[in-house]
């Protein structure tokens, strides 16, 4: 037996929140883009998983399909897609050297370190796939 | 007074026993250089409108109180600054995300409870007599959790949380914060205990990393990063379980 | 009705009631502990304490020592056989709340680290870096949250205490959500509700620290015990009274005056910084009439000048100083010295307990700063405050277990006739139709004025007198309060208008008991009577209540080992 709070009739007012509230603020706007950017980054991957399987279909159909790829609609996706797969990126990098602690013996690497790192690394193996993609390697 | 600036504050009012739905009203307030959101507050209710309830006490940002929507944001109110909005409107509301009780003031039973849920004491297999003294811990080991430790419990987090308002089984940042403050503490061994709730779907994974809760959090716990290292942890334990049965861990 | 089966009921959810909750259900299996609190327990003022916890700690440190210090301290006004108990358990206390996981900052062999404090000969204040009071706080109430006989009733705010055939047996509550008063009964009840520096304009104290529990057990015809001695902390921010723990002088911090010096050195040549706060507090109101101090909006301050501590030290022992300092005053202790000023802090004085924190009502206990047991005697030493919370708490969570499971439960049906009088009483005067009637900022405005102008560092007689005349002035203006909120849920206005009333009874007991102590001692310093009076006045205080002027009357210090002797720093 206890006086506890559920034992009273409290009336209380709950404020609704609307479907389209993450368009009045700009920073919870930008967590759907970077929510969204997933979406496009999955297209991505299952066209270019598509490329590749082509590949088996021989040269024609695989050149066919490379051509459709130039149309001005598709280049627009990808241009999209790009900026929110750099979106997602930048916003990735930046968050995950708080949130994996980087340990270099005892001393812990700032987050600040951690997150260069990775964007050194990615540039790094940005430069190697550009070059061995247009021969140079 | 030392000056005759005026500053507008629209207040967010319920009576329950009155009203159906809030209303607004409106004051006219000194404004003073030196002046946060609380001291106008008092002064309207000290001077002008004895009937506005609100929820304060130590005035100086540690005792978790105050918390307050400022024109639309989270804050404390005790140290939020007239002079940051002057000569701009203020507008006050109760924290976003809860039940309003009254006024100013919001259910907090709910946010009780979650603190509650995740078992945030010190859970061990055995303890060390008193008389052996303390358990030792070094400044590296305390640094892992200590900046999880202070939270005020003053509820922001929730407010900030889009995750929180619709669904509000979600155990919260500050919960899950202290969840893990407890599950890094180096004298802790109740990992295991705790994980049924916090990694439960209500928990962890309820969160989709706004990261807001850490943006609004007065004192710098971070909840957002407490909440995917322990995301993080959860998910190794669990490959490490598959790969190694048996192998007994925290 | 639902009644509650409670053995003991504790009012206050800081520092000594949740340790007393804590210790009552540890004490015995069955006990169930109701635990009420005008605010949730982690708003409590012990969380704003900042400096550290003291303890016998290391090997270079003995009891004796501890208790010495707390004893020069008090100004000899300390029961020496309270102080021998409290410096014995504090070690105890302070490790059993290291194991349930206070974050107390630590030395790189692992233990914990301690301190120098002012008073203290050897360094044996603990710390959670400087947020002490925060973590010790929310340790135990987290702690508390392992056991469900705690029951908690959270903002509900106790209005009297009820007495019955001379043996306590609950307390009447106003629930604040729905605004029903209610009886609670138990077999015992422990009074931890803090302080009462609200009765003073400028204070490190939250809006909280009415003094509630001091008025009500005044009210039940307890005596309040040394209620003279307001202790002055040397460094509060100008104007708003914000706390700037004596850590930071620990730690290294001087008090610079308008001439660039560290002033201390002409009253407190020896320990400078880390002399006594009652000391130190004067000092200031000398280099003030000397015309060395600062002047500014809030009136005159020196400098507490952290500069030459570094950056590093400053963010490693004392980061919510800057925090605080770089908030309110807009300014960085790094680079630039901070204002400050003495500012009322504690009560030594309180309701009047013994060393099991026993009041002179059967069944009514009391710890933390409510209870006067008294540890403190004339002046505290900073870091005791919060080690005597948990070593009383402690003890009153056991005696009153002890006592309670003896008892039969009270008869619920005399319970209810205290509640509906209570409930009447308070109808009536504050939602009767009245005419005209004042609001309470006026009343409590001057009851701070007066209080300031008559008790404050310094007091003499006509000032004394003064105030002494105000008082029940300022109570008959209170029959005649007006509140404009008549409603029922949340109803903050009436919880400040019940404050007030507290608040008054208060300060009717500080300020008889300073007018009747002709002497100076510890922190009661009388421009009248400069010397202590050992022959006279090595007595503690006991202000009663009458239905007039409180009636004072005095009784032993208990001396074991030490004599009382100059107190020299």
């Amino acid at each position: 037996m206890n006086l506890h709070h559920e034992d009273y009739q409290h009336k209380v007012y709950i404020r609704r929140k609307s479907p389209t509230w993450w368009l009045r603020n700009i920073k919870y706007f930008m967590f759907m883009m970077r929510e969204l950017s997933s979406a496009f980054i999955g297209a991505f991957l299952l066209l270019f998983l598509y490329e590749l399987f082509l590949i088996s279909k021989g040269e024609a159909v695989f050149n066919q399909f490379q051509t459709s790829l130039r149309s001005p609609a598709f280049i627009v996706f990808y241009v999209i897609a790009l900026i929110f797969a750099l979106y997602h990126t930048v916003t990735w990098f930046g968050v995950v050297g708080r949130i994996q602690q980087v340990k270099v013996g005892k001393t812990k690497v700032p987050p600040s370190l951690v997150t260069a790192s990775a964007f050194a690394g990615w540039i790094v193996v940005s430069i190697a796939i550009g070059l061995f993609f247009f021969g140079v390697i | 007074m030392s000056s005759d600036k005026m500053i507008t504050f629209k207040v967010l009012r319920f009576r329950p026993e009155e009203q159906d739905e809030p209303s607004e009203d409106t004051y006219q307030v000194p404004f003073e250089e030196d002046w946060v959101v609380l001291d106008a507050l008092n002064h309207i209710k000290d001077q002008m409108d004895g009937t506005l309830s609100y929820r304060w006490s130590c005035r100086m940002g540690v005792c978790g109180s105050c918390g307050m929507m400022v024109n639309g944001e989270p804050k404390l109110t005790c140290s939020t600054f007239l002079r940051d909005y002057y000569p701009g409107e203020m507008l006050i509301e109760p924290l976003a995300n809860f039940p309003i009780v009254r006024d100013l003031v919001i259910d907090m039973d709910d946010f009780m409870d979650k603190l509650k849920a995740v078992k945030p004491w010190i859970i061990r297999e055995e303890e060390q007599p008193v008389e052996e003294g303390e358990y030792l811990q070094t400044p590296e080991q305390l640094s892992e959790f200590k900046q999880f430790s202070s939270c005020i419990n003053c509820m922001l987090c929730y407010s900030a949380c889009p995750v929180y308002g619709p669904e509000s089984d979600f155990i919260g940042p500050a919960a899950l914060a202290l969840a893990h403050r407890y599950n890094a503490d180096s004298r802790d061994q109740g990992m295991e205990e705790r994980r049924e709730i916090f990694a439960s779907e209500e928990g962890i994974w309820n969160c989709t990393f706004v990261g807001e809760c850490s943006v609004v959090c007065p004192k710098h716990v971070d909840p957002a990063v407490a909440i995917q290292r322990t995301k993080v942890e959860t998910t190794q334990g669990w490959f490490q379980s598959l790969l190694m049965p048996g192998g007994k861990k925290k | 009705m639902n009644v509650p089966r409670h053995d003991i009921l504790i009012i206050g959810g800081g520092g000594a009631g949740l340790r007393a909750a804590i210790a009552a259900v540890e004490a015995d299996p069955k006990v169930e502990v109701g635990l009420v609190s005008k605010v949730y327990p982690m708003r409590s003022h012990t969380v704003s304490a900042e400096g550290g916890a003291a303890g016998v700690m290391r090997e270079d440190d003995n009891f004796d020592s501890h208790a010495y210090d707390t004893i020069k301290g008090s100004d000899f006004l300390a029961d020496q056989d309270v102080v021998e108990t409290f410096v014995s358990e504090a070690p105890g206390e302070l490790i059993q709340l290291e194991h349930w996981g206070c974050p107390w900052s630590r030395d790189p062999d692992g233990r914990v680290s301690v301190r120098a404090f002012g008073g203290m000969t050897v360094k044996r204040t603990i710390h959670a870096s400087d947020k002490t009071g925060f973590h010790m706080l929310h340790a135990l109430f987290q702690t508390s949250l392992k056991y469900d006989r705690i029951h908690r009733y959270d903002e509900w705010f106790v209005t009297s205490l009820i007495i019955d055939e001379g043996k306590a047996c609950g307390v009447t509550a106003l629930n604040l959500r729905s605004g029903q008063m209610e009886a609670i009964p138990a077999k015992a009840v422990i009074v931890c509700t803090g302080g009462g520096g609200r009765i003073f304009p400028f204070t490190t104290n939250a809006a909280i620290k009415t003094g509630d529990g001091m008025a009500m057990a005044y009210k039940a015809g307890v005596p309040l015990k040394d209620m003279e001695f307001v202790q002055y902390h040397p460094t509060g921010l100008p104007g708003t009274g914000i706390l700037m723990t004596e850590a930071s002088r620990g730690e290294g911090g001087y008090l610079i005056n308008t001439e660039g010096e560290r002033y201390l050195k002409d009253y407190l040549p020896g320990k400078m910084e880390l002399g006594p706060r009652d000391m130190v507090s004067r000092a200031f109101v000398h280099e003030e009439r000397a015309g060395r101090v600062f002047q500014g909006k809030y009136g005159s301050y020196v400098h507490l000048d952290l500069r030459h501590l570094g950056e590093e030290k400053i963010d490693e022992k004392i980061p919510f100083v800057r925090e605080l300092t770089r908030n309110y005053v807009g300014i960085d202790p790094v680079h630039e010295p901070v204002p400050v000023r003495p500012v009322v802090h504690y009560m030594m004085g309180g309701v009047d307990t013994d060393v099991n924190a026993k009041t002179p009502i059967e069944g009514l206990y009391s710890a933390g700063e409510t209870a006067c047991a008294t540890i403190n005697g004339a002046n505290r030493l900073g870091s005791n405050s919060l080690t005597e919370c948990l070593v009383f708490g402690a003890r009153a969570g056991r005696s009153a277990t002890e006592f309670a499971l003896e008892q039969e439960a009270p008869s619920y049906a005399a319970l209810e006739n205290f509640a509906r009088d209570e409930r009447n009483k308070i109808r009536d005067k504050f939602f009767g139709d009245k005419d005209g009637g004042e609001r309470i900022v006026a009343i409590r405005t001057d009851l701070q004025k007066t209080m300031e102008a008559g008790a404050g560092i310094y007091r003499i007689e006509e000032e004394l007198k003064k105030t002494c005349e105000e008082l029940p002035k300022l109570k008959e203006r209170y029959e005649n309060v007006r509140i404009e909120d008549r409603s029922e849920v949340f109803n903050t206005e009436l919880i400040a208008a019940l404050e007030l009333g507290n608040m008054l009874d208060v300060a009717e007991a500080v300020a008889h008991s300073a007018l009747l102590r002709k002497e100076s001692r510890g922190s009661h310093s009388r421009s009248d009577y400069e010397e202590r009076d050992d022959e006279n006045f090595l007595k503690h205080s006991l202000a009663y209540r009458t239905d007039g002027d409180p009636r004072i009357e005095y009784s032993d210090v208990t001396i074991t080992k030490w004599q009382p002797e100059e107190r020299k720093y």
